[in-house]
């Protein structure tokens, strides 16, 4: 509504006096956000235009020089012969190993985050309100806290430091959220919906797989989101429980960029940095009002 | 009865799982953390010992302070910047959905790259002294990121630009769930539009900013991944908190005793901060 | 075909009992409606009917077999939910057959009993459309065709035309009245409507505080109200209540209200009256009449507060001793009406109840 900025008396100023208030402050307003905009957009442009550069070309520049040449030759460095250490398999020994992470994760997490979301939701029982408290201070927890402790539990279990046991980490502390976020979803179903399968004769499984399951496509694409980014992004858990040969992406670049020897490749290392945000940054932009549903919802119930 | 059984069978294996995984190893954190376990736990009861030596430990101090100058700037700025922001966009604007995408972008990315591209960007020798050197400013100075006194900030900065975009998204949300006829009423009554989002939706609003406070506190107490990757603690032990320092404890510098008495005191902060959240949400939904 | 038993049913939440040892029998091929205000257990009766919410105590037969334990599927009923309760994801033809692909009954006869429910209720050429694409109307209708497909000996309704607009809900209820009479089914229907229940029910059991005030047929249950309770709640606009005392005399009961004496029939006592007794005497708004002059009976006059035009009828209000009394007339009569008006009660259709208990005596 454009007369919102209108004054209370109209007769106390003239039209055009009004008019020009009005017109300087949605100047202002549309300054103060394009200037927000660039601000924000400088740390992703500015490791853009190194990845590209060569290095005398870094030296000899500023960040924001653009670069002469469009040089993938740090891309193609980062992505296949980057060194950690010894090993100078580039990144994308990372990038499968994140991509082992998430796959099985990612499902698993949502899978049973909506099963659980499903019976405390829909499915009265004693002690429903004490699992669901508790699960939500488990989203409250800082990792720091818990992290010894588990990883003694993982390695009785003899799961630490392999495969399936950053999965089952990474499920693990997606419970709580993937749990209130279907929870709160279901919650808002109609119980009737569930008497009126109880009346047809559905059972628990047979009501959540073909009734509750094809309702969710909304909060599953949010969920989806959520623990993609969520599990791609994460460092600690993986640097602490993946193990060596597992180690995700975040944990490989932060090491390619941070122990390199020798002389620093500065394109190497933004054109790694600018790989491993991709994916998400790919999941963000092709997803756009999912994501913002999802961090709101994740947030406000998390 | 049969039927509910499904249910707690579906149940039952995730209270398992949360009391094994959560509640058993924060038992087991707090029990370790009154004991005189060194490299391997040991069992032998040691009062507070623990505490006084982490309370006389140097680098202790630096990390606990670290996270108070850390959490009360990220927490002021992110906020503000935060519902300028929303309010910003909030006003029928052409391209909303430009504006929207650009400043919540850093949300999707990592605090590991978030941190690399910074460190990058404040890297003295290369990065904006050098820009603005080069431009013709050659006393120019902005090396806060190798400055013990100063690094701090530079993971405020980082920090505020990758979170300030969660904040603006949650009040966004916020204001549109807003009654427009308070709008409406405010119009007819001639209250100036700033005034309206300072005395009437900001206090309309304070659950969802409330719920903010909350995200970015627990974010700030948690911190270890961008710290790790902007500085690494570094210059020294300038820029350490106590999630870096509980980690480094534990993991190589094998100290049980010492990483889990401070693992209680994050853990005391954590609750400290959640508490009065809790109290207020169950105040307003049980009335 | 099978009748429903229920016998001593408890139920409480916590502290809050919802169910007090109700106790009725349904007979086959009835349609019973359980009215009352809402909280009042009608709606916890019929889910523990249909083995949706489980009981503290007592049993419930469905033909000659006690279901009490008995999962909702187990027990050959059917059910229409308030909120219509369509899987939002199926189409109307699914959502007609979930019910029997479930139970595996053999796909041409699941075939034959949709079209059968689609022409019974005309949604046959809705078949293939989602719940989200019908209006309120169909899509109650789909929820009637799902419990009928069942072909099951007992129907429950919960409240279903309560989401519905005026119009549809009379056209729904001559609807559901002829399926009853087509089908011979025995319905349980559960509403806080006076006038579904007056129009559908061959018996009314009307429920307050979890308890079963009255069962009987809605002429009964409209003439002959066995509480206070009852009669306020059944009747629009509701019985008129007069406080008053009563006598036993030499000619017969007397009520006695201040200056007002009415000498009572025995007809309207159920059993011999007491002596003397704190009583409330319910009038109905057509018994009163507006007398010309002094008429056979007894008469008493009151003032004129308003006058209500309803249409078909008229209702005047009158002020008599600081209580409010309406009076039903025709709309030309109640033109001329002006002041006060001399009302001649029509006793022998009164009730009269222990203003102690709130029962009829």
């Amino acid at each position: 509504m454009t007369d919102n900025n209108s004054p209370a008396f109209p007769f106390a100023f003239s039209a055009a006096q009004a008019r020009r208030r009005r017109c300087g402050s949605r100047i202002a307003l549309y300054l103060f956000l394009s200037g927000a905009a660039v601000l924000f957009s400088i740390p992703l442009l500015i490791m853009v235009l190194t990845s590209f550069k060569s290095m005398p070309e870094i030296r000899q520049g500023t960040i924001f020089s653009l670069p002469a040449a469009l040089d993938l030759s740090a891309w193609v460095k980062a992505w296949s012969g980057a060194c950690t250490g010894l090993a100078c398999g580039g990144l994308s020994v990372g990038f499968w190993n994140s991509v082992r992470i998430l796959v099985p994760s990612v499902v698993l997490s949502i899978l049973a985050g909506a099963l659980n979301g499903y019976a405390l939701a829909l499915w009265r029982f004693r002690g429903a309100h004490a699992v669901l408290t508790a699960l939500m201070l488990g989203a409250f927890i800082p990792y720091q806290v818990i992290l010894y402790p588990l990883v003694k539990i993982f390695s009785f279990l003899h799961l630490y430091s392999t495969l399936p046991g950053i999965i089952v980490i990474h499920v693990v502390f997606g419970l709580p959220l993937m749990t209130m976020l279907f929870r709160n979803f279901y919650a808002a179903i109609p119980a009737e919906l569930v008497k009126a399968a109880r009346v047809d004769g559905a059972g628990f499984f047979r009501i959540f797989f073909e009734i509750m399951l094809p309702m969710s496509t909304n909060i599953l694409i949010v969920a989806l989101i959520l623990q993609t980014t969520g599990i791609w992004n994460d460092y600690l858990l993986g640097l602490i429980f993946a193990g060596h040969d597992n180690q995700p992406m975040t944990v490989q670049l932060n090491n390619i960029v941070t122990n390199g020897t020798g002389i620093v490749e500065y394109n190497v290392n933004m054109a790694a940095t600018v790989l491993t945000a991709l994916p998400p940054l790919a999941v963000y932009f092709l997803s756009g009002r999912y994501f913002v549903r999802g961090i709101a919802s994740g947030a406000v119930k998390g | 009865m049969r039927r509910h059984k499904t249910a707690e069978f579906v149940i039952v294996p995730t209270i398992a799982v949360v009391f094994i995984c959560f509640y058993a190893p924060i038992i087991w954190t707090i029990f370790i953390s009154f004991t005189r376990s060194g490299m391997f736990p040991s069992y032998s009861f040691s009062g507070l010992m623990q505490y006084w030596r982490l309370v006389g430990t140097e680098r202790w101090h630096t990390a606990f302070l670290n996270m108070f100058v850390f959490g009360v700037l990220f927490v002021g700025f992110a906020l503000i910047l935060g519902f300028l922001l929303a309010v910003a966009l909030d006003q029928r604007i052409r391209f909303e959905g430009f504006f929207r995408t650009v400043l919540l972008y850093p949300l999707s990315m990592s605090f590991i790259v978030t941190g690399l591209a910074w460190q990058w960007l404040l890297n003295p020798a290369m990065g904006l002294q050098h820009l603005v050197r080069e431009a013709g400013w050659d006393n120019f100075l902005f090396d806060w990121i190798i400055r013990p006194d100063r690094a701090i900030y530079t993971i405020v900065l980082a920090a505020v630009w990758h979170s300030s975009g969660l904040v603006m998204a949650i009040i966004l949300a916020g204001l549109r769930g807003v009654d427009r006829d308070i709008w409406r009423a405010t119009q007819v009554e001639g209250i100036p539009r700033w005034r309206t989002y300072l005395s009437i939706i900001l206090p309309l609003l304070r659950p969802v900013v409330l719920t903010c406070v909350v995200l970015l506190i627990i974010n700030v107490v948690r911190s270890y991944d961008l710290v790790v990757a902007m500085t690494n603690g570094g210059p020294g032990n300038a820029t350490d908190v106590p999630g870096k320092f509980v980690i480094d404890m534990a993991f190589e510098r094998a100290n049980i005793g010492q990483a889990s008495a401070a693992a209680v005191i994050m853990l005391l902060t954590v609750i400290a901060a959640v508490m009065p959240y809790f109290y207020l949400e169950t105040r307003r939904t049980g009335r | 075909m099978s009748g429903i038993s229920v016998q001593h049913l408890n139920k409480a939440y916590a502290s809050f009992q919802v169910l007090r040892d109700i106790d009725f029998r349904v007979s086959a091929g009835e349609f019973v409606v359980l009215l009352g205000p809402s909280g009042c257990g009608k709606s916890t009766l019929l889910n523990v009917i249909a083995g949706l919410d489980e009981v503290d105590s007592g049993r419930v037969l469905i033909g000659d077999t006690d279901v009490t334990g008995f999962e909702p599927n187990q027990r050959g009923l059917a059910m229409v939910f308030q909120s219509y309760a369509l899987y939002p994801t199926m189409t109307v033809r699914r959502n007609l057959s979930f019910g029997l692909r479930v139970n595996k009954v053999a796909k041409p006869e699941v075939e034959r009993r949709v079209a059968w429910a689609a022409n019974l209720l005309q949604l046959t050429p809705m078949l293939d459309r989602l719940p989200s694409q019908l209006s309120g109307g169909q899509r109650q209708r789909v929820a009637i065709g799902r419990a009928l497909v069942r072909q099951v000996p007992v129907y429950l309704f919960d409240e279903p035309l309560s989401n519905l607009d005026a119009r549809l809900r009379t056209e729904m209820r001559v609807e559901i009245k002829r399926l009853h009479q087509e089908l011979g089914c025995t319905i349980v229907y559960v509403t806080h409507d006076q006038v579904e229940a007056m129009t559908l029910a061959t018996r009314i059991a009307v429920m307050k505080d979890g308890k079963i005030e009255q069962f009987a047929d809605p002429a009964t249950v409209y003439d002959r109200p066995a509480s206070l309770f009852v009669a306020s709640f059944v009747g629009s606009p509701a019985m008129n209540f007069i406080e008053g005392r009563l006598h036993g005399e030499a000619a017969g009961p007397v009520f006695r209200s201040g200056d007002l004496i009415l000498p009572l029939e025995p007809g309207v006592f159920a059993a011999p009256p007491p002596e003397e007794l704190d009583v409330v005497l319910g009038i109905r708004p057509e018994d009163i009449v507006i007398a010309p002059g002094a008429g056979p009976g007894p008469t008493f006059s009151a003032a004129l507060v308003f006058i209500e035009p309803m249409g078909a009828d008229t209702f005047a209000w009158f002020d008599h001793a600081g209580g409010r009394l309406s009076v039903r007339l025709s709309p030309t009569l109640a033109r001329g009406l002006a002041g006060a008006a001399t009302l001649a009660p029509d006793l022998a259709k009164a009730s009269i109840f222990d203003a102690a208990t709130g029962r009829r005596l």
